[in-house]
């Protein structure tokens, strides 16, 4: 009832204030909501956890960049910085997943228990799970941050048509730098919320070292970190690989005409 | 950016990253409990259990650990003990442990093969300082001046939130501490991000009007739309009263959706910003088409990032679900409410901002004008 509420208000005012783009980022989100719903699918009749979440995050960048933003230098720019990154992040992911033994249920949350009459004998792993969350919390940030830098170069390029490639780079990295804290902004307060709940619980029940070392908030500052991480080395590569991409597609823009 | 600086500048990072890691792995004499570091372990297999969600079954193998590990504190600091743990594949309550781990160790005792005890837990300290610090010296890095201001907002943010967490605790209702605590945060952070300017004041305005807008649509719909069941809320303290959920609930909302509101605000308003600075005076309807064009840029991402950054961490949650043979709706109506909710009041705050702030700054700029 209450989702049922706020999904309708959210629509209406969606296509209230943006109009036309604005029902492409209704389709986006329900193609992301079934592009998961469909990995968790896929898991629970038996695939590999790691594999499928990637191959989901590839698709929802490729449809979020090409569907929604519509083609062009820009997302051609966006989508490989972002592949790069994901490239980058994969060791370190693995190293901290495999090295946390953070991955499960722990025991401060709601439980499935076997006394409920539930089973714990579901043959998947969790530690695969807990992989896959960290590229899913990932792939948003590194996209979101991406395109906003993307979208600065195109504009300082348009309106600067004759800037050399390496002044184009150091007038963008400002812009650049701007965006990165913004983006670190937007995730924190939204773990923040998230946590809320477990923070006051931690706060009332358990000792600073407890904390620092317990499965559920060791879990959340890795996850945590290792988004802000993308977000902080998709920021050069970004920068970078966009400048140079619109520099080329502005040459061959003017020899064709 | 300078190339000379930033090789030394790397270096440096590697450095420090390096120095962390090596004094928080050989931290233990900090601690009061026994810490040990594993130096052997076999595992064997102890039979297989089944699982089923009513259709399927699933095959669980469990195993049983023998670990032998080297105390790294107290008064057995040195000495080898030998320890028992045991572990299911998929590691739903349980954790498989490894060689180079390093775990707590209690009921330490003496016995006819040297030192046994329980393990009680993997120390993980190491490894979150040492992301944290990887992470704050990547904002140095890339971000330099501007990334030592986000260093610092952080860690502001942090201790205001500890101040309102520690007054909730001591009974002060949630909502009325978060409330001031997401001005301070808004004005701080704006501020620290764009010095004192018109700027910075007319962002302050928009953040904080769109924030308690889709605060008070989400009251409402809560206050109008049913009776939300708490019982499925995580690590939420049991008894609860429903009237404190409810407002736990609200400070969640409230402060999920400050960050991307400020974003999208910061945005709009340095465009309107940069077309009033052009020079001519444009006509209202000239200001509201190019405030359209990047409002509509900026949703979709911040709706996406919203969406992902909410979701993922219900995936562990919702696949024991469904191999439980839990339905998918039974699922989605209540184990992962709380964070679609989130998601959706999050998103409906990202876009009010844009009309909010464009209003506002249309209407500062236009009087500033003709005046």
């Amino acid at each position: 009832m209450i989702l049922g509420i706020l999904t309708a208000i959210l629509i209406i005012l969606i296509l209230l204030i943006s109009g036309d783009k604005g029902s492409h980022s209704i389709v986006t989100t329900v193609l992301n909501a079934g592009l998961l719903l469909a990995a968790i699918f896929l898991i629970n009749r038996g695939a590999s956890p790691v594999p499928v979440t990637i191959g989901c995050c590839v698709l929802i960048t490729g449809i979020t960049l090409y569907y929604q933003n519509e083609g062009g230098v820009k997302s051609r720019a966006s989508f490989l910085s972002v592949l790069t990154v994901i490239l980058i992040m994969i060791p370190l992911v693995y190293w901290f997943a495999l090295h946390a033994n953070a991955s499960g249920i722990p025991g401060e949350q709601y439980e499935i228990t076997d006394s409920n009459g539930y089973t714990r004998n579901i043959g998947i792993s969790m530690l695969s799970l807990q992989i896959s969350i960290m590229f899913i919390a990932l792939i948003g940030t590194v996209i979101d941050t991406a395109v906003a830098i993307t979208a600065a170069i195109y504009e300082i390029r348009a309106n600067n048509k004759d800037l050399p490639l390496r002044a184009l780079i150091e007038s963008s990295f400002t812009v650049s730098k701007a965006v990165l804290s913004t983006s670190i902004h937007t995730i924190f307060y939204i773990y923040i919320a998230e946590y809320m709940t477990l923070f006051i619980q931690y706060l009332t029940d358990y000792s600073f070292a407890t904390v620092l070392n317990s499965l559920s908030l060791s879990r959340e500052l890795i996850t945590i970190s290792i988004s802000g991480i993308g977000c902080c080395l998709v920021v050069p590569v970004a920068t970078v690989l966009g400048a140079i991409m619109v520099t080329r597609d502005r040459r061959s823009d003017s020899a064709e005409a | 950016m300078n190339k000379k600086r930033l090789i030394p500048e790397i270096l440096i990072f590697i450095a420090v990253v390096c120095a962390v890691w090596i004094f928080t792995t050989n931290d233990a004499f900090l601690y009061k409990t026994g810490v040990a570091k594993i130096t052997k372990v076999r595992s064997e297999y102890t039979g297989s259990r089944t699982g089923t969600d009513g259709s399927r079954s699933f095959r669980e193998r469990y195993y049983r650990q023998t670990i032998t590990a080297v105390m790294k504190n107290g008064s057995h600091k040195g000495k080898t003990v030998t320890l028992t743990a045991s572990f299911a594949e998929s590691g739903v309550y349980d954790t498989e442990y490894s060689t180079g781990d390093f775990i707590f160790v209690e009921a330490l005792k003496p016995s006819e093969n040297g030192l046994t005890g329980t393990v009680t837990g993997t120390k993980r300290d190491a490894l979150v300082i040492t992301i944290l610090t990887i992470l704050f010296g990547l904002f140095l890095l890339v971000g330099g001046r501007r990334g030592a201001l986000t260093v610092l907002s952080l860690v502001l943010n942090m201790a205001a939130f500890y101040v309102v967490l520690m007054l909730y605790t001591k009974g002060i209702n949630m909502l009325v501490t978060t409330i001031p605590m997401t001005v301070f945060f808004t004005a701080m952070l704006l501020f620290f991000m764009y010095g004192k300017s018109e700027r910075t004041g007319i962002s302050f305005v928009a953040t904080l009007v769109t924030v308690a807008v889709t605060t008070l649509i989400a009251a409402a719909v809560i206050h109008f739309g049913g009776r939300v069941d708490y019982d499925f809320m995580d690590y939420l303290n049991q008894p609860y009263e429903q009237r404190d959920a409810n407002l736990i609930f609200l400070s969640e909302i409230l402060v999920g959706c400050l960050g991307a509101v400020m974003d999208v605000v910061v945005t709009m308003v340095m465009t309107v910003d940069q077309i009033a600075e052009t020079g001519q005076a444009p006509d209202r309807g000239d200001f509201i088409a190019s405030c359209r064009a990047v409002g509509d840029d900026l949703i979709g991402t911040m709706i996406g990032l919203m969406f992902f950054t909410n979701i993922a961490a219900s995936l562990p949650f919702f696949l024991l679900s469904l191999r439980n043979g839990i339905g998918l709706q039974t699922v989605i109506r209540y184990n992962i409410f709380f964070e679609l909710a989130r998601f959706l009041t999050g998103s409906i705050g990202v876009v009010l901002a844009i009309p909010v702030s464009a209003s506002i700054a249309v209407y500062y700029y236009r009087r500033r004008t003709t005046r």
